[in-house]
């Protein structure tokens, strides 16, 4: 099964290696530590598998690909439920994610952590000041 | 990532979302464009696509004033609101978060390029030229004021000096 983010729904900005995501319609916002954002970035450019995300993440964080396997599935169906990422259908010639992205912003070099997907709440309406 | 600081990005993600029905204008600054309870659609804006006469709104701590545009320098934008034609502000390129592009008023769409707003951003610059010199005696009965030792009347942290 492969699996895509969903770029009508999901709003992102990478910071210090750590995203916040907005879902448009529902308003909630969510924060991914940084093996979640490493997981997100190759969602955002391609299709990709949860056997493909979790090699990545091995490489990346040199793990065990087997138990990472488990924490991206974990990863994955949390971020299906909250409507950020869907399932996708490959393109023939797509051969999935080669490599984890090669980010421009810095990223953590604290210890590993399972990729995290949190919820921190809703949005209330954004007040433009006119006073 | 602290909730505090997810929740800034979180508001500047939502303000250029463009679901237009969760940002919406509060205050009197820029009667009779943006008026109370507007809903107003932001769109992102790189510095050098902003023109004279644009509405764009900006962080300022933890608002987003919205103001016209009525000078672009190389580091800063120089704004005006409609209907205070004695304050200018100003605000540097990184906090310039996006123009508004759409009002939405009891569910009639006025567009940056339709012929009212078009009419009501000449009609604003005009005011804006005209009122410049009573802005320039206030300015300098300030700075007089401040040379004695009166102070200068009470102005907002991001009202330009």
């Amino acid at each position: 099964m492969y699996f895509q983010v969903d770029t009508d729904q999901a709003i992102w900005k990478i910071i210090d290696g750590e995203a916040v995501i907005v879902h448009a319609d529902s308003s909630e916002y969510f924060g991914l530590n940084a093996s979640g954002t490493v997981l997100w970035q190759v969602l955002a450019t391609s299709t990709s598998s949860t056997e493909q995300l979790a090699v990545l993440l091995a490489e990346r964080f040199d793990r065990e690909s087997a138990g990472a396997t488990l924490e991206v599935t974990a990863f994955v169906d949390k971020a299906v439920a909250a409507g950020l990422i869907a399932q996708a259908t490959p393109d023939e010639s797509d051969a999935g994610p080669t490599s984890a992205p090669d980010t421009t912003t810095p990223q953590t070099s604290g210890p590993y952590e399972p990729p995290e997907l949190v919820k921190f709440g809703d949005l209330a309406t954004l007040v433009l000041s006119g006073e | 990532m602290k909730a505090e600081h997810a929740l800034d990005i979180a508001r500047e993600l939502q303000l250029v979302a463009n679901t237009s029905t969760d940002v919406m204008f509060h205050g009197l600054s820029m009667d009779p464009l943006l008026f109370e309870g507007d809903i107003v659609v932001v769109e992102p804006v790189q510095y050098g696509e902003i023109k004279i006469g644009d509405i764009i709104t900006y962080r300022y701590l933890d608002r987003f004033p919205t103001r016209r545009v009525v000078a672009i320098q190389p580091d800063r934008l120089v704004l005006w609101c409609d209907a205070w034609p004695d304050q200018i502000f100003a605000t540097v390129p990184d906090d310039v978060l996006g123009r508004a592009t759409t009002r939405i008023r009891n569910g009639h769409h006025l567009r940056a390029t339709d012929r009212e707003w078009i009419v009501r951003c000449d009609r604003a610059l005009r005011s804006y030229r005209r009122t410049r010199p009573r802005r320039e005696i206030r300015r300098i009965v300030g700075g007089i004021r401040r040379r004695v030792g009166l102070g200068a009347p009470q102005k907002s942290d991001h009202e330009q000096r």
